[in-house]
């Protein structure tokens, strides 16, 4: 089983929405979204949870190892963290990857 | 997508690494005794069974193998209350004759492994928020001992880990402890000269070898739900 970028997006959609501090008034949420930086709502424990959450949920729902925070990811030049849609876009990689090892 | 759940188990569950043998086999054997289910790990196949008790074979110093580990925990059970870290090897040898491959292996089981344990632990931990972490140190830090440099700096680095990530998971209800314990009659020690043990033990305020049962009071202690605001700390056995 793998999942669709638009099902990892709104996946993350609804972690993200979870993962906001109390009172924290919910905004549009989607691929747009910042995960971090100026106009991002979480702090750095919320993104935290979320990048640990997202991580489980997706593997519980497609029975893989996968870990986001991984030396590729850590050494990117441009985040795959910035947005909703690029870490969506990161776990469809790396799904595909474990899918097609070769 | 509906993410899939996993069934939660309704009894507590722990994870110690180096269960074969030993004093992981005793801690993770008390821990049946007291409720909780136990998942052990080694890199062998242990000669014992246990109800309440599930070995799996893994090496904790490879990521993928200690992400299969807990991905079976998370799979099987839905839940880790608690992770003991007791896998660890040693090599007592002057620092002049101990080869660059020995340090390698001391710290690829003992940081390294300890790492990847309470990393992939912790974040099993944070759904509940709560958990309990406990390391395995030694006495050959404080005491400083000859003859076991890339051991002891190895049990260094778990005890800085264990105090950083005691402050980094704290805000996850997760605490991180470690216990250091005295010479035990355990296969860690079976090479080393009956004489230097003795010896070590003389400079102990408590003047004995420690026990098994010595060490499951300290990690008792830790695990106790009594003990939530005590994190970040090393207990030494034997006064060390």
């Amino acid at each position: 089983m793998t999942l669709s970028l638009q099902e990892c997006t709104n996946l993350i959609c609804e972690i993200y929405k979870q993962c906001l501090p109390p009172g924290q008034p919910v905004t549009e949420v989607n691929d747009q979204t910042r995960l971090f930086g100026a106009h991002a709502q979480l702090d750095s424990s919320a993104l935290v949870s979320l990048l640990v959450e997202v991580e489980q949920q997706i593997n519980d729902a497609v029975g893989t190892e996968i870990v986001l925070a991984d030396d590729r990811a850590m050494s990117q030049k441009r985040s795959p963290f910035r947005t909703i849609g690029t870490l969506a876009e990161y776990v469809v990689m790396l799904l595909k990857e474990r899918s097609d090892p070769a | 997508m509906t993410p899939h759940k996993p069934n939660i188990s309704p009894t507590p569950v722990a994870l110690v690494t180096g269960s074969r043998t030993g004093l992981g086999k005793f801690v993770a054997q008390s821990l049946v005794e007291r409720g909780y289910r136990v998942v052990g790990c080694s890199r062998g196949e242990p000669d014992w069974t246990l109800d309440g008790y599930e070995h799996i074979v893994a090496d904790v110093s490879d990521e993928r193998s200690v992400l299969g580990l807990t991905g079976h925990i998370r799979s099987r059970y839905g839940r880790l209350d608690v992770a003991i870290n007791n896998a660890g090897i040693a090599s007592m040898n002057h620092v002049l004759l101990v080869p660059g491959a020995t340090v390698d292996r001391v710290l690829g089981v003992n940081v390294r492994g300890t790492f990847l344990v309470c990393r992939e632990s912790a974040k099993l931990m944070q759904q509940r928020k709560a958990g309990r972490i406990v390391n395995f140190s030694t006495i050959a830090v404080p005491m400083r001992l000859e003859g076991e440099a890339i051991y002891a700096a190895s049990k260094s680095a778990v005890e800085t880990l264990t105090r950083v990530l005691a402050r980094e998971l704290g805000g996850f209800g997760i605490t991180v402890n470690a216990v250091g314990p005295s010479p035990i009659d355990t296969d860690l020690i079976r090479n080393v000269p009956a004489a230097k043990i003795d010896q070590l033990v003389g400079r102990l305020a408590i003047k004995r070898k420690g026990t098994m049962e010595d060490v499951f009071n300290v990690v008792e202690f830790f695990l106790r739900p009594e003990s939530s605001a005590i994190t970040g700390q090393v207990i030494y056995l034997g006064g060390a």
